[in-house]
This record gives structure tokens, sequence and C-alpha cells, in this order.
């Protein structure tokens, strides 16, 4: 917390958003850059880094929350963000995001400055974050979900495989796709941007390779869920 | 009496994932696994309230599924099941009159909101 802020996205239908915050002194060191929709926005994110997201509340074709989901789960990346509405609900500090009104005040923007860079998402092989969260902690359901992780994916890789070696890259490509959410909701970070890789910006002549890293990184995270659950090494 | 809703997705996981929480707010669950297999019941079963699909699908794609369904039951809500780099594809679902769609992995509570607000408003 505390990081001063230098480079924020503004995402808002018209540039009025944009010249609020240029009025004030304290953003005179921001390098804002701006958005007219959701999607163009989407688009940068992709290739850009920020320390803040501005959005105005009525931004499409997707609402700021998609958005913030999008960046979160797709893009994995965490920004802090702040929606910026009307008044039909409160300012308030909300666990992923900032609420603020129309019209902006000196003390919005005093808040937004020491509203923290984020800290980057912690790496890690394998989390069951996403499985409790989504069952209430139900064991039988998170167990099912990991051996079917595993017996999926090992079928998948078979096909992946065998894709490569025809070569059919438009069906390695499928494939890649298909078992992308898998990775992501063992909370795996790697796998979803190799299988986004291999489905959207690599070449022909890349996939193998990349597929290559996405079966050791596949099997590291087998070896570390073996580790955690060996009642499961069998199954 | 429960409200039924086609899932359509051929990633176990997700599936599996659906159709817990779904059952679990309360719904009736039926799963396809392609689009052909989709095809088949929402032939024989006009119980169906919701379809959830995902867009890339074997045999028949997401979009000539969303078309499909356009066509031949026009007030049927969808949503669609979407992952990265798909914008250009989820603007063409809207276009074709798509209600809403949710990012793969889905947060529970927001599938559980979009889910309810989607089927109330039909």
């Amino acid at each position: 917390m505390g990081t001063i802020l230098k480079n924020v996205l503004i995402i808002s239908p018209t540039e009025n958003l944009m010249e609020i915050f240029q009025s004030f002194d304290t953003c005179r060191d921001w390098e804002m850059d701006y958005c007219q929709d959701s999607f163009s926005a989407l688009q940068r994110l992709k290739n850009s880094t920020y320390d803040l997201i501005i959005m105005d509340e009525g931004i499409g074709p997707l609402d700021p929350f998609k958005v913030m989901d999008y960046v979160f789960h797709e893009l994995q990346k965490s920004y802090p963000m702040v929606i910026v509405g009307d008044d039909s609900k409160p300012e308030a500090i909300h666990e992923n995001y900032q609420r603020c009104n129309y019209p902006i005040e000196q003390y919005n923007v005093d808040a937004l400055v020491h509203y923290g860079k984020s800290e980057e998402k912690e790496k890690k092989l394998f989390s069951l974050e996403y499985l409790n969260e989504l069952s209430d902690n139900n064991q039988e359901f998170i167990e099912e979900s990991i051996v079917l992780f595993k017996n999926t994916l090992d079928a998948k890789f078979v096909d992946l495989q065998k894709a490569i070696s025809i070569p059919d890259f438009e069906e390695a490509r499928q494939i890649a796709h298909n078992i992308k959410p898998s990775f992501s909701m063992l909370g795996n970070d790697v796998g979803p941007v190799i299988c986004n890789t291999i489905c959207y910006d690599a070449v022909e002549s890349e996939i193998p390779e990349l597929a290559q890293t996405l079966m050791k990184e596949y099997g590291l995270i087998v070896d570390e869920i073996e580790k955690q659950f060996p009642k499961l090494k069998a199954v | 009496m429960k409200k039924r809703i086609l899932i359509i997705e051929d990633n176990p996981m997700v599936v599996k994932s659906l159709e817990f929480k779904l059952t679990k707010d309360g719904y009736d669950v039926v799963v396809a696994e392609d689009g052909r297999k989709a095809l088949e019941i929402l032939k024989e079963d006009d119980a169906i309230e919701l379809v959830i699909t995902d867009l890339m699908l074997p045999y028949i794609t997401g979009t000539e599924l969303i078309e499909h369904i356009r066509n031949n039951t026009p007030t049927m809500p969808i949503i669609v099941l979407s992952t990265s780099n798909q914008e250009e594809i989820i603007t063409d679902a809207f276009m074709m009159g798509v209600n809403d769609f949710i990012t793969k992995p889905f947060s529970p509570n927001e599938l559980s909101l979009r889910v309810k607000r989607t089927i109330e408003s039909h």
C-alpha cells in the first residue's frame, strides 16, 4: 500500500472521466491510457501493466465486474480497481475494488493515490482454494475433482501427443482450449498461460515444445498432488 | 418443481463443478458433452428452462448451436461459457441473442446470481 501511482488505465464511454482526473494536480504525474469500451481495454491489459484501473460503471459490452473477473481469472493479473458511478450505491472499499461516485472530489483522488499496487499472485503448482470455495469444503467433491483432473488430463495428453504426431495442429489447439479450465480450477498459474499460447499465439512449429512444457507442468502438479494426497495415488 | 438447466460442455471438471453448484442451488441439471447430444435433448425435453453452453464444442460449434436454438425456441435463455481470447466469438454470440456469459472457471456466487437473474427475467 502507499505505492505512488504512475500508469493508470481509464475505461469510460467518454473521455470525460479522464479529463476529470487530469484536472486534479494530484494526478499530473499519472500516465493515463484511455479505452472507450471494455473489449479494447482487455486487449490493452493483455499487453500492458497498470498500477490502477478506473472504470465508469456504464462501460460495455462487459460491465466492470466482468472486466474484473476476466482480468483476474483469464489474464491472471491482479490490479487495484475502481468503479465510478452515480450515487445509487454508497462509496466504499470492497475486497477487490473501490467504489467512488460522481462528482469526483479531491478526497476521492487522495484515496486512490494511496490505493497501492497489489502484490503479484504467489506462484504455486496447485491450490484447492477454488474447489473449497465452490463446494464449501466438501472433501468428497474435492477428492473426486482431483481424480477427475488426473484421469481426464492423462487421456487428453495422449490425444495431444497423437494430434502432434499426425500432425493435426488444429486438434492440438482444441485440446489445449479444452484442458485450460482444468488447470485454472486447480489454481495452477502456468498451465492456462501455455494453453492460451498454444490456442491463440503459437505458430505450428512451436506447438510440440509448448505441449512438452505443458505436460511437464502437469507432471509436477500430479507429483505434488500425490505427495499431499497419497491415498489418491493409485486411483 | 425444480427448474431444469441444460449444460453443454466437454470439460468434465467444468461439468462436475457446474452440476455440483447448480444442483446445490436447487436446479435440475441435464448435461450434454457435445452439440449433437444437446440438440437431441432439446428436441425431446421441453422442460429445459435455461441453456448454459461452451462455445468450442465437438461436432457442432457453440455459435451453430445458439443459432439453432434461436431458430427453434427463440425465447430460450442462453448463457455462454467462455474463456479468454474469445472476445470476437462472444460478441458474435451476443449479436445472436445470448442473454449472458460466464467466464471459466466461474465464480460460484456469480454463477448463482447470473443463472437466477436470467431464469427470473424469462
